[in-house]
C-alpha cells in the first residue's frame, strides 16, 4: 500500500483534473451536438417541403 | 434574443465567478446548462398540454400539430438533459445512473411521452389520432409533473432541493451566479420555442401542400 502511494499512479482522470472543467466542456458540447443533430434533421424535412414544391 | 441569451450564457457561464465548492469544483457551471434543459422541456411540455386542451375544446388541426411539435422539441431536451445528467453525475456522484428517484421518475416520464408518439404512429384516421393522443398528452402531463417534482421530495434524493428541501434558495447560488441563471433559462426556453416553431412551420407547410395536391 505505501508502495502504491509513493509512485504517481497514472490514470485516465483527465476528467476529474483541473477543478473537473472537461465535465462543463463535455455537457456544453453534448447540449450543442444534440441540437445541431436535431436541426439536421429539421434541415432535411425542409429539403424534402423543397423537393415537392418544384415537383 | 434567444441567440443573444445563449452566448450570453456561454461566456458568462464559463468565465463568471462561481463558488468554490468540494466534489462539485468547476461542475457548477453545469447548472446553467443541464438544468436549463429541464426548464426547457417542462415549458415545451405545458405549451403542448395547452394546445392539446385547444385541441380537444375546437378540434383545428393547427392546434395538434402545435401539441405534437411541442412535445418533440420537449423529448429532445429531456434527453439532452438526462445524458448530461448521467455525464454529470459520473463525476460528481461517481455513478452515471445512482438510483435517485428523480432520475428514476425522469426515465418513466420519458418512457410516457415517447408511448404518446407510438399511440400516434398506430393510427390510421387522422382525426381519430388527434383527438386520442391530444387525450393521451393531458394524461402523460399529469402523471409527470407528481413524478419528477413531488415524488422525489418524499424520499431522499441526491438532487439539490430534493429530500424535504424547498427548491430554490438551497440551490448553493451566490447573486453572481443567479446573474448568469437566470437568463440561461429564459434562453434555452426560447431556443426549444424556436425550434418547436420551426417544426410547426414545416409541418403546416406541409399539410397545405398535401391540401392543394
Amino acid at each position: 500500500m505505501s508502495l502504491l502511494n509513493l509512485q504517481d499512479v497514472e490514470m485516465a482522470d483527465a476528467f476529474r483534473a483541473d477543478g473537473k472543467i472537461y465535465v462543463v466542456v463535455a455537457v456544453v458540447s453534448i447540449v450543442v451536438l444534440g441540437l445541431i443533430a436535431y436541426l439536421f434533421s429539421i434541415d432535411r424535412k425542409v429539403s424534402k417541403l423543397e423537393k415537392e414544391i418544384k415537383k | 434574443m434567444a441567440a443573444g441569451l445563449v452566448l450570453y450564457t456561454v461566456i458568462f457561464g464559463l468565465i463568471g465567478e462561481v463558488p468554490r465548492q468540494p466534489i462539485l469544483n468547476e461542475t457548477i457551471r453545469n447548472v446553467y446548462f443541464h438544468v436549463p434543459m429541464w426548464f426547457g422541456m417542462m415549458a415545451l411540455m405545458i405549451s403542448s398540454l395547452v394546445y392539446s386542451i385547444k385541441y380537444l375544446r375546437n378540434g383545428q388541426v393547427q392546434d395538434d400539430v402545435y401539441a405534437v411539435e411541442f412535445a418533440n422539441v420537449a423529448i429532445v431536451f429531456g434527453v439532452l438533459g438526462f445524458i448530461t445528467g448521467s455525464l454529470w453525475g459520473n463525476y460528481t456522484w461517481g455513478d452515471p445512473l445512482p438510483k435517485d428517484p428523480k432520475i428514476i421518475a425522469v426515465e418513466v416520464g420519458l418512457l410516457i411521452y415517447s408511448a404518446y408518439f407510438v399511440l400516434r404512429g398506430s393510427f390510421e384516421d387522422e382525426q381519430k389520432k388527434a383527438r386520442l393522443s391530444a387525450v393521451y398528452n393531458i394524461f402523460a402531463f399529469a402523471s409527470f409533473m407528481p413524478l419528477v417534482w413531488i415524488l422525489p421530495r418524499l424520499t431522499d434524493s441526491l438532487h439539490p432541493g430534493n429530500g424535504g428541501n424547498p427548491a430554490f434558495g438551497k440551490y448553493d447560488m451566490d447573486s453572481n451566479m443567479r446573474l448568469v441563471f437566470y437568463p440561461a433559462i429564459l434562453a434555452w426556453i426560447l431556443v426549444g420555442v424556436w425550434i418547436s416553431s420551426l417544426r410547426i412551420r414545416i409541418k403546416l407547410l406541409n399539410n397545405h401542400l398535401q391540401d392543394n395536391l
